[in-house]
């Protein structure tokens, strides 16, 4: 039975010990993105972060337009209403889908490299000598990043809003036989400059949250290559676990009021 | 000679282990120090807590007669400035350059121009023995001995007061090995830094230490120099180490 308890007792003081150190994290890197001292490194992760995801962004998106009229357009046209479905895609896209799909594929794809470059410069002593050297490893090496990620992110969410709508419209237009206008005029009737907000507002965010996370893992490697391994997995998992978290948070924050 | 470190009364806890237990000495401006002991005794750990990257449970530390553990973490960077490490893995920045690597300190301290840094790296790579080539390759293209002369370049362009060096001859060749111990005693001379080196290698000890201080277990077991260290050997650790040394 004391065991148990010491077991449980270890998990909340971990979780605990994680929590604080990860927001105490976001709050320094914020601070000193805005402060930044050295800014030639932006260029170069916004090219990791935003123009190498744009590829896969664009697909993703594609495809999540066209099956959303694909799925839509069927059940509504048994009322007549099939024409709706591109208020649909662009309502879904602007406020839920787009900021989350683009959010996970950053994470999956940008947050394992970030904990697994940082995770290896802490085993290897590199942070150590950042340290040594007088440069503060938060200033050099993530707040670089979140600049990069809140530049990015937000750009990557409007491209795949239009894309996604260029998807519904193949399909609703050559498939479903919606006229073109009649589609394009719904796409953009219900979204409003609050819908583009709450997801601009989901996008910056999870940009913080992937960033931080990843560069929290990297930061706190340790035990070699299988360590390395170990914090982008956790990277990755603990970013998809704070940005479904995040969503939730923002969502609800915006039906309530 | 004034005291440029000194450290009062350490203990370093990592997790639960207790690394280092009741840690005292102090050294003086430009003695050239070594702390011996075998793999993990806690010397690392040590030199590590002495630059304010570990913190420790319970001590003092002074560096140039401030206590860095009451310090801001400004005003520990501006003690840093003056410092210079060299790592057992030599760690160099893999995405950078012989030469922004060597010149890291200025690239991020300073408004100097990349040319002119450049020009600095050069100057002191060439004084420790390479030739302009080196400069534009990755660090991946160097050997075990290239990357340590490389890491020594960069603790050195800061013009350092203090130099640590952290197992400076480990995974060398014996011919390598003895050209770094040369080169550390030279640049001891020429540069007149404070040195503390951190080693398991007896032999390197004997020749660039002035005084060694020996640890066990996480304690310092003895101090002074070797010779004296030698009329000592009735400590069995003392007495194998003397041994080897010869």
């Amino acid at each position: 039975m004391k065991k148990i308890f010491e077991y449980i007792g270890e998990k909340i003081i971990f979780l605990v010990n994680y929590l604080g150190n990860l927001s105490i994290l976001i709050i320094t890197s914020l601070k000193k993105t805005i402060k930044l001292k050295k800014k030639e490194d932006i260029l170069k992760y916004i090219k990791e972060i935003g123009s190498e995801s744009m590829p896969l962004v664009g697909i993703i998106a594609l495809f999540t337009g066209m099956v959303l009229v694909m799925e839509t357009a069927s059940a509504l046209k048994k009322f007549g209403a099939e024409m709706y479905s591109g208020g649909l895609v662009s309502i879904s896209m602007i406020r839920e889908l787009g900021p989350v799909l683009i959010a996970l594929i950053v994470a999956g794809r940008v947050g394992a490299s970030i904990a697994a470059e940082i995770g290896v410069m802490k085993i290897t002593e590199q942070i150590d000598a950042l340290y040594v050297m007088a440069v503060d490893p938060v200033e050099y090496l993530v707040s670089p990043r979140v600049l990069a990620g809140l530049i990015s992110l937000p750009s990557l969410f409007i491209l795949s809003f239009f894309i996604s709508i260029f998807g519904g419209y193949l399909v609703g237009v050559y498939t479903v036989g919606i006229s073109s206008g009649v589609f394009l005029y719904q796409s953009f009737k219900y979204v409003g400059i609050k819908d583009f907000l709450i997801g601009l507002l989901k996008v910056l965010v999870f940009s913080i949250i992937i960033i931080n996370v990843s560069s929290y893992q990297g930061l706190n490697a340790y035990g070699g290559a299988e360590g390395v391994g170990r914090a982008s997995t956790y990277a990755v998992v603990s970013s998809f676990f704070f940005i479904i978290l995040a969503n939730l948070i923002i969502t609800g924050l915006f039906y309530f009021i | 000679m004034e005291n440029i470190i000194e450290v009062k009364n350490l203990y370093v806890k990592l997790g639960n282990r207790e690394i280092l237990k009741d840690i005292n000495f102090e050294i003086k401006k430009g003695e050239s120090v070594v702390i011996i002991g075998p793999s993990g005794c806690g010397k690392t750990v040590l030199i590590k807590t002495i630059l304010g990257i570990i913190k420790p449970v319970k001590g003092e530390i002074y560096i140039f007669g401030q206590n860095i553990l009451k310090l801001e973490e400004e005003e520990i960077k501006k003690i840093r400035s003056k410092i210079g490490m060299v790592f057992q893995n030599s760690a160099l920045f893999d995405s950078l350059k012989v030469w922004e690597n060597v010149g890291f300190y200025y690239l991020y301290h300073s408004e100097k121009t990349q040319s002119e840094i450049k020009e600095l790296s050069l100057a002191i790579l060439k004084k420790l023995g390479f030739d302009e080539s080196v400069i534009d390759m990755m660090p991946e293209q160097l050997s075990g001995g290239m990357k340590k002369r490389v890491s020594i370049a960069r603790a050195l362009i800061s013009n350092p007061e203090i130099i640590f060096y952290d197992e400076p001859t480990t995974g060398l060749d014996p011919i390598t090995s003895e050209s770094l111990t040369e080169l550390i005693k030279n640049i001891h001379n020429d540069f007149n830094t404070t040195d503390i080196t951190v080693t398991h290698d007896v032999k390197l000890a004997s020749r660039i230490g002035k005084r060694l201080i020996l640890i066990d277990e996480g304690k310092i077991i003895e101090s002074g120099t070797y010779e004296e260290l030698k009329k000592k050997s009735n400590h069995p650790l003392i007495k194998s180490y003397v041994e080897i040394g010869g």
